[in-house]
This record gives structure tokens, sequence and C-alpha cells, in this order.
């Protein structure tokens, strides 16, 4: 940060202050008796930046107003990063109120329109562009002589000096936000683990839902396919009468002219060969003609041959084909009746086959045992009622005939083999046929080719089937409905894991998120511990490098070095004594040298730390307890020890005349108004 | 690729001050810090996001003078 202007009005024993065009490289001498406002210079750049001075804080600030005035204003125009010019004004009044305000100014040096006005925004932004606040302005780039003391190795100024200022806060921010988050861990994980732990309580086998909604579908699917076999079976069995008489009589059709055509055949032959040997050959019929009709026959029966026999061997033609024809089409309806017959003992032979057929052979195993084990609860529970009824119909037939009790006795023990802890082993999930009952199912399904089987024992096989499908039908539904409340309750335990793997999920992630934000928060801190102690080094080797370029003109070159420890304790090093001295082993005045040089040094770092590149710096009555050799010298060398702090403010009651300065400002005692 | 490449979108000449040291000496700092065990190069350089976050305070003063 440079100055470019400073402009006062009715600013301490000024009424109006006007510096103007101030170099931004070279010394600028301020100088002037006691009381001629030499301080109120330095006080007035202070006060524009911070709204305080050196001497005043901000309750104070209405002595700042000059003697009589109401208000007193200071205008700072200044550049920061070269070309970033700022106009800074601010003002205070004889009741201490302050006002500030803020512009850009523009390259071609109108004031943006933009203006910040807003005094708690003007500091924010203020300490934004310039990038040091008061505290670190008063320990480096404004020097007051009497203050000019080791720096307090634990400031925040130092810190800000060395660069790290921001990391021991920042880092203590982190440490409180790892802290919360071990407090989120150590809360989440006995969640989990209890969570996790009723999860395992449940023990859901995520295959066994699936399994029980196939196996129901599986069961309603059977349904279907014993319902469409059962009506197939019924249509084929009430047709079955009919097409037999069908059958049978085509087949007697095609019997009887089957005969005529052998009978039309020969017959045609015969007339037509007669016929023709008579047209042909007549006379090797004349010998048979005679033999059976005698000599006088003869011409009659040849002209009877040569008449008729043409004709009958035309009919008998005729006739030999359509019995073929008929013989034929009854031969077809023979066929197709006896395919549909086919197929009906097809249907029949499923129809056995699937009431043979156990269910459970077409589910998941393990849904078949569910089903056996409900099925056996039903049966205990049936079996404990049928006990009950037992003993109440016994108590009640007691009083009848012993036969009617037998009777009942024995009933009731059909009714299920259940052993005396009440418990039965179920071999299939359907009742299965009798076997007796189906014995000649085979030889009825075979018999119904061609026709052969009697429709009553079809009518009975199929009114047995029927009976039989229509009681698993009654058992299959029963089982559907079992494994529907299974799924119910297996869903519901689904759901329960569901929400409990949920939980589980969105407590994980609470405990994977805050350890990765603590992973990321230590390793922050551990960044910044390494760039804290990365910039302390750095720091300390560019104090020991710019502070041996003065040192030795500040002191005629009795000392050449300081050197700042990781402490920030100061060490000189003395080339008498080639070694490095403690601080306090070294006399005030040269204390006060060696000091300057340092804190030289040290606003080097903090311009370049807060990202000056060029800085002025403002040192007041810096050469106290400097005699005259070493006041030139330090005059001669201030204004190009460093390449950043290039413009060098210095206050003094007089200079010498030889000495190259880049603007001077003499202060008046006998006026209030200075315009340079 | 090396850890240093993976810091490509660190780019020192956009800030300055403290933050420019800091991001330099990242720059350099990861070359050594990658070679330790269990080295995460997705938390380190959040780390390193985090801090110059915070360091930079984000706000421009261009926007600082829209913004009033």
């Amino acid at each position: 940060m440079l100055i470019n202007s400073l402009l006062a009005e009715n600013f301490r024993k000024y009424n109006k202050l006007e510096v103007t065009e101030i170099p931004e490289k070279g010394a600028i001498t301020v100088s002037g008796a006691n009381e001629s406002g030499k301080t109120s210079i330095g006080e007035a750049i202070c006060f524009a930046l911070f709204g305080r001075t050196f001497s005043l804080d901000k309750k104070n600030l209405a002595k700042l107003v000059g003697w009589g005035k109401d208000l007193a204003e200071v205008t700072l125009e200044f550049t920061v990063e070269k070309e970033k010019k700022f106009r800074l004004y601010r003002s205070v009044d004889s009741n201490g109120v302050i006002q500030a305000k803020l512009t850009k100014v523009l390259l071609s040096g109108m004031d943006d329109p933009k203006v910040i006005d807003n005094i708690v925004v003007v500091d924010k932004v203020l300490s934004k562009v310039i990038g040091f606040d008061y505290d670190a302005f008063a320990n480096s780039f404004y020097l007051v002589q009497r203050e000019l003391t080791t720096p307090e190795p634990q400031s925040e100024t130092i810190k800000k000096m060395a660069g790290i200022g921001d990391y021991a806060s920042f880092s203590n921010e982190l440490l409180i936000i790892n802290d919360e988050n071990e407090e989120k861990i150590t809360e989440a994980k006995p969640k989990i683990i209890a969570t996790q732990a009723s999860l395992d309580e449940i023990n859901l086998d995520e295959t066994w839902l699936p399994d029980l909604v196939d196996a129901d579908q599986t069961l309603d699917s059977e349904q279907q396919q014993r319902q469409t076999l059962l009506n197939s079976l019924h249509e084929s069995e009430q047709n079955y009468a009919e097409k037999s008489v069908s059958y049978h009589g085509a087949r007697k059709k095609r019997g009887f002219f089957s005969f005529l055509s052998w009978l039309f055949f020969p017959a045609m032959l015969v007339s037509l060969g007669v016929w023709v040997t008579n047209k042909v050959r007549p006379e090797l019929l004349e010998n048979p003609l005679i033999n059976i009709f005698g000599l006088d026959e003869l011409a009659t029966k040849q002209d009877q041959i040569g008449t008729w026999l043409l004709p009958v061997a035309v009919i008998t033609g005729l006739g030999f084909l359509i019995s073929l024809l008929v013989k034929g089409k009854s031969a077809t309806t023979m066929h197709d009746l006896d395919n549909e017959a086919k197929d009906f003992s097809k249907t029949l032979q499923e129809g056995h086959g699937t009431v043979s057929t156990d269910i459970g052979t077409v589910l998941p195993g393990r849904v078949v045992e569910l089903m056996q084990n409900n099925s056996n609860t039903s049966v205990v529970t049936e079996a404990m009622t049928s006990k009950v009824a037992e003993k109440a119909v016994k108590e009640k037939v007691s009083s009848e005939n012993t036969n009617t009790s037998d009777i009942i006795t024995n009933e009731l023990n059909e009714t299920a083999d259940v052993d005396s802890a009440g418990h039965e082993t179920v071999a299939t999930l359907l009742a299965m046929p009798p076997s007796e009952q189906f014995k000649n199912i085979e030889t009825l399904a075979e018999g119904t080719v061609g026709y052969k089987a009697n429709p009553e024992d079809i009518n009975a096989a199929v009114g047995r089937l029927s009976d039989t499908f229509n009681k698993q039908k009654d058992e299959i539904k029963q089982l559907s409905s079992n494994l529907s409340g299974d799924i119910a309750k297996e869903k519901t335990r689904s759901d329960t894991a569901g929400k409990l793997r949920s939980s589980i999920k969105i407590l994980t992630g609470v405990v994977d998120s805050c350890g990765r934000i603590i992973k990321v928060n230590n390793t922050s801190i551990g960044l910044m511990q390494r760039a804290s102690e990365d910039s302390i080094n750095l720091f300390n080797k560019n104090i020991t490098k710019l502070s041996a370029k003065t040192l030795p003109k500040f002191t005629e070159g009795r000392y050449n070095e300081v050197r700042v420890a990781e402490d920030f304790s100061v060490q000189v090093y003395s080339d008498e004594k080639k070694g490095y001295m403690d601080f306090d082993e070294i006399s005030s005045g040269t204390q006060r040298q060696i000091m300057l040089a340092l804190r030289l040094a040290m606003s080097e770092e903090l311009a370049k730390n807060t990202g000056n590149e060029q800085q002025f710096i403002f040192l007041d009555e810096p050469f106290a307890f400097f005699d005259p050799q070493r006041t030139r010298s330090t005059l001669n060398a201030l204004p190009d020890v460093s390449d950043v702090i290039t413009q060098v403010w210095i206050v003094a009651q007089e200079f010498p005349e030889d000495i190259e300065v880049a603007k001077v400002i003499k202060c008046p005692s006998d006026s209030a108004e200075l315009s340079v | 690729m090396s850890a240093e490449l993976e810091l490509r979108w660190l780019k020192t000449d956009r800030l300055r001050g403290a933050n420019k040291r800091f991001a330099e000496f990242c720059k350099e700092d990861i070359q050594k810090q990658s070679k330790q065990e269990g080295f995460d190069l997705d938390v380190h350089q959040d780390a390193i996001k985090q801090v110059l976050q915070k360091l930079d305070d984000s706000i421009s003063i261009e926007d600082m003078f829209n913004a009033d």
C-alpha cells in the first residue's frame, strides 16, 4: 500500500492540510519544531485508515477536531497492488461521531460511482483491501520511537508478519468441529450396534419372501390348470357316449360298404369282360353259350349280351365307386373320432397324473416344509378337536347300541393317524386318491381309443377324478390362504428389516461423514502446522537476510545480523564477539537501532504476507537515540533497504541538508495550514 | 500420475499474501506427504481447499463494493 495524497481539514492543529503528489519510492521527510504538527500527519493517516490514532482510541476521537471547529475530515488516496487506487474519507465531529466513505478511483482519475459509506462495511472492505489491521499497522508500518520495543512473541501481529496469523485460530476452530463430530460418532456407534442387533434378531433370509411369493403364484397357477383340466374332462366325458355311438355306426357302415365293394368289383369285371369278348371275339362265347342255352338260343343270347351286359358293367362299376366313397368317409369319421378319443385318453391320464401328484413337488422345498409344519399344526388342532368330539360323541352314544358306537369309534380312528403326543407325519400336501379306485384308469384310458371302454365306466372314473380334484382344490385354497398369511408376516418382517437397514445406513453415513470431516480437519491442522513451521523458518531467514542489509548501516558495522528464534526471541550477531548476543546484553541506544532494523525487516515480511508488493512505512522520531553519524548513515540507507518498503515517511525535528529525499514536508510552527 | 500433478488446480499466481505462501508450501509439501503410508489424495486436497477458503475469506473486494 502506497499513499498518493493526504488531505485534512480541521484536524488537530491543521485547518487545512494538503500533501499531494507523494512519490512511490524514496524518503519523505516530515520536519518541524515541537508542536508544529509533524505527528498529526501520521495521526491523520492512521485515523483515515483505522478510525483511531496511536494515542487516541475510538472513544476519544473528538479530540482530533480542531479547536473551535465542529468536524475534522481526512481524505486519503492510496494504491494497492500497483494499479488499484482507492479514496478513503473519514470524519469525526465534536461529539465523536465518525463517518467513513470508500471509493475506487478509476484509471481516468474519476471516482467510481459505487461508494461504500457504511462505516462497518468500510472497515471490513478496507481490512481486505490493505490486508492488515490497526494492531499490525501499529506494530510495523507505523513506528513511534518511544514504542520501539521487541515484538511480543505470541502476539497476533508477529504471527501475521510471519504469515501464520490465521492458522492458530483456524486450527482451534477445526479442533472444536472435530470434538463435535467425535461426539456425533460416539452417539451414533451404539445406535448402530443396537440396530444391528435388532436386525440380527429378525434374522431375515432375503430369499425366503421371493420363495413364498413364487410358491403362492405356483399354487394359483396350479389351481387354474386343474380347473381347465377338470372342465376338459367333463366336456369329453359328456360327449364320450354320443361319440362312441357315432364311432361304432361309422364302423358298421364302413364294414357294409366294404363288403359291397367286394361284390361290385368282380361283377363289373365279368360283365365288361363278357361284353367285350362278345364284341371282339364272339366265337369264343359260342361254345359256352351253346352248352348252356342250346344252339337255338345262341343268337338271342349273343344279342342280349351285346345289349345288357355293358349297362350292367357300368352300374356295378358305379356301385363299386360309391361303396369305396362311403367306406372312405366312414373311415375318416372313425379316424377323427379316434383322434378325439386319444385326446380324451390323454386328458384322462393327465387328470389321473395330476390328482396323484403331490403339490409339494412343484414348490420350493423350504416352502413345502413350512406348509407341512402348518399342516401338522392344523392336524394337531383338528386331532385335539376330534378327541374332544370323540369324548362327546361317546358320551352321547353310550346309551345307544354297541354297533353305532363301534362305527363312530372306527370313523374317528380313521380321521387321522395321530400319535399319543398328538403329532402326525404328513407325507404329502394333498390328500392322494385311494389307489384302488384308480387302478383301472390306465386300462380305461387305453379303452377310450377305439371307443372300446364302456361310457358308464368312463363316467364313473371321471366322477371319481372330479371328486378328488374338488377336494384337492379346497386343500390348495387352504394352503394358499396359509401361504398368504406367511407372506404378509414375512413382508412385515422384511419391512422392519428394511427400516432397520435404512437406519444403519444413515447412522453409518453419519459416522463415515463425521470421520471424514475429522480426517480432513486433522490433515488441515497438520498442513497448517507444517506451513507454520515453514513460514517461521522463512520469516526468520528473511529477517536475518534483510537485517543484514540494514543493521551494519544503522550500527556503523558493529552488528551485522539479527536472528529471531522459533519463540521469536531476538539475538544479534556481533562481529567483535564473533557470536550471537541476547538482545538485553546490548546498550539501550543500540537496542533501538537494532529494533529499527528488525521492525523494517518484519514490516517487509508483513507486507509480503498481506499481499502488498509495495508498502509505505511511517517512522515517527526514529533517530531519538541515534548519534548524528548513525542518523545520517541510516537516513541514506533507508530508501533503498527494501524492494517492498519503498515509501519511507520519516519524522524528525530536522534533517541534514545533504541527504537525498523524495519529498520534503516542513511543518510550520506559526500556521494552521500546510500545502506541499 | 504424481500427487504434485494432482494439484494443478492450485493456481498460486491468482493468490496473494499468506494464501499464496500457503499454496506454494502445499505444492512442495505434497511431494513429501504423498510418500507417507496411508496418504489420501482426496482428503489432502479437501484439507488444502478448506484452509485456502478460510484464509481467502472468498468474497472479493469487487463483490464487497457491489454488495454495499
